[in-house]
């Protein structure tokens, strides 16, 4: 063990939270019990609480560009303790002006990323977001766009530079890929092949489990029980927007809700990166990946 | 030199703290000295709490980069030592907030990141985490001419009454705009922040206040709600929203501090405060929490 974090990175409604309770899920000592709540493995990258502590300061009385200054050292920091650390992030894998990686190559054992088909992640995201489709798909562009803007008002995470979706595959895939150890994984394939693809994130992670457990895993951590759960208790991760955070979780939902119009929108957008991934063959039509 | 009078203590600063109550032609001997001075950049203090942090009894240690390095000992003197580029009112938040939390901890008080305000005879103190509302609420009630009493730093002294903080309230420009506050009339807190620094009446004379009822506010998906807090659930409220809590130990002063703690918990209301910040007024959850303090005065 060398103390770093396990980045597990997405962009936003990618199946990263699905992923972490998971994990929480095979890790946890009390296998049986189940809790959406509780959160056994790290918070996320851009938590607030987890900056201040380290920081012994506010970082409410911090510019947006100090707090991202000091976030490299806040991760290394984590290297003091000797656990193992799993942290969601949804930052673009990006450098800072002195050429440090704000998630700190330093700290990381490696970065699980997550992608999900953007067709089907623009209806999660709208209805998580409480936007609408056509808005979602603006932000998928949008190179600038950042998560938890604080600039007027401040919230329980601090501002995330995510840049477009495509924007965001690359981060990882082209540079965060060359830097430190990583595994992809697709949404798409957490579904159809659960037990393959759990299974060699879980090895990725350095996780000494075997098919068995990480099953058991699995059907603990299946959608019906996190929605069942999440109607039950609620769930912290929930927004103001939205009824429920765990919704369908359905691949290819987008052929029944997405206009013509809003799939020619992303594929335009997109379609580099979604062919890359397998998502669209070389004449750039979906594949049976990304079908129902 | 300059002094002040700040958390019950008279303090002679080399500088002028514009936020703080100026005490004209003061001659006696300050409890508090704050001065520009050496504080080494590798810091060498204590045990590491942080990247930027060190702490050991009597001695705290913080480097902002950018800003300045604080070094804060005995609960009695404050050193700075500021970096090339820095601001005179970001050294100042840096000063007091972080740097004058240790010298308070230091001189053993018990110290929550809160917002106090006073109700009726007493005092009422606003916990949550950062951006949950906590200066709007308390912006809000002193609008309504209660009597402001700390914002950031709230200092319960053994006594369990709360020391009065600086007279301004530190509000994001967001707040101000939904308070109707204008903010050109508010200074910046730091120059590329767009947090304002909104004056409130000074009280000098008046005594520190008893704390009878915490509030620690959380964000839910439902209209606002009011639930008390019971059992060993008020002492971790407590320690959740004491300010650099993960410090106390390096100072030595968790024995202390946990037995404050208990006392305090034991001789007030405190109740969770629930809403969603869209579907809750201002209004609402006022009055949610000044009709429970009502319906809970000792």
């Amino acid at each position: 063990m060398t103390g770093g974090i396990y980045w597990l990175a997405s962009y936003p409604k990618s199946g990263n939270t699905w992923f972490r309770i998971f994990l929480q899920s095979l890790l946890s000592s009390n296998s049986n019990q189940l809790d959406i709540n509780r959160n056994e493995l790290g918070v996320i990258a851009a938590d607030r609480i987890w900056l201040d502590n380290v920081l012994c300061l506010s970082t409410s009385d911090l510019t947006e560009e100090e707090i991202d200054n000091f976030r490299p050292n806040i991760y290394d920091w984590t290297m003091c303790d000797k656990n193992q650390k799993y942290h969601k992030v949804h930052d673009a894998w990006s450098l800072l002006h002195d050429g440090r990686a704000i998630l700190s190559i330093k700290a990381t054992s490696g970065v699980l990323y997550i992608v999900r088909n953007p067709l089907d992640l623009a209806i999660s995201y709208a209805s998580f977001s409480g936007l609408s489709i056509n808005q979602i798909i603006e932000k998928l562009s949008n190179k600038n766009y950042l998560l938890s803007d604080c600039s007027e008002d401040i919230g329980h995470q601090v501002r995330q530079k995510l840049s477009s979706w495509s924007g965001h595959v690359l981060s990882y895939l082209d540079e965060a890929a060359t830097k430190v150890p990583f595994e992809l994984i697709r949404y798409e394939d957490m579904n159809r092949e659960q037990l393959i693809t759990f299974t060699r994130a879980t090895q990725f992670l350095g996780i000494q489990s075997d098919m068995e457990h990480i099953q058991r895993a699995l059907d603990r951590s299946t959608f019906d029980i996190l929605k069942r759960q999440e109607n039950e208790l609620g769930f912290v991760e929930h927004t103001h927007s939205t009824e429920n955070f765990f919704r369908k979780g359905m691949v290819g939902e987008w052929q029944d809700i997405l206009t013509p119009s809003q799939i020619a929108r992303i594929i335009d957008q997109h379609g580099e990166v979604m062919t890359r991934l397998g998502y669209l063959d070389e004449k750039g039509y979906p594949t049976s990946l990304i079908m129902q | 030199m300059n002094s002040y009078f700040l958390f019950g203590l008279v303090i002679q600063c080399e500088f002028e703290l514009p936020e703080c109550l100026s005490i004209a032609d003061y001659v006696g001997e300050p409890e508090v000295y704050i001065g520009f001075g050496h504080a080494p950049p590798e810091g060498v203090y204590g045990l590491a709490q942080g990247p930027f942090c060190q702490v050991s009894a009597g001695i705290f240690w913080l480097d902002v980069p950018g800003v300045a390095r604080y070094l804060v000992t005995g609960g009695k003197k404050i050193i700075i030592d500021p970096a090339p580029e820095s601001d005179a009112s970001s050294i100042r938040v840096f000063l007091l907030e972080p740097a004058l939390n240790a010298l308070l901890l230091q001189r053993g008080n018990l110290v929550l990141r809160a917002n106090a305000i006073e109700l009726g005879d007493s005092c009422l103190v606003l916990m949550g985490e950062s951006g949950i509302g906590k200066s709007t609420i308390a912006a809000a009630l002193y609008k309504q001419s209660n009597r402001f009493v700390s914002d950031g730093l709230v200092v319960i002294d053994h006594d369990f009454k709360v020391l009065p903080g600086p007279p301004r309230i530190k509000l994001w420009a967001k707040s101000a705009s939904l308070l109707e506050l204008p903010t050109s009339m508010m200074s910046r807190l730091r120059p590329k922040l767009n947090k304002y620094s909104y004056s409130t009446e000074s009280f000098m004379f008046q005594k520190s206040l008893p704390v009878s009822w915490i509030y620690n506010l959380k964000d839910s998906n439902k209209e606002v709600f009011c639930n008390p807090i019971s059992g060993v659930k008020r002492f971790d409220t407590l320690r959740f929203g004491v300010y650099n809590y993960n410090c106390i130990p390096a100072m030595g002063l968790q024995a202390s501090l946990f037995a404050q703690m208990m006392r305090l918990a034991n001789n007030i209301h405190m109740a969770d405060v629930k809403f969603s910040r869209h579907m809750s007024s201002l209004e609402q959850i006022i009055e949610v929490i000044v009709d429970d303090a009502m319906d809970n005065s000792q």
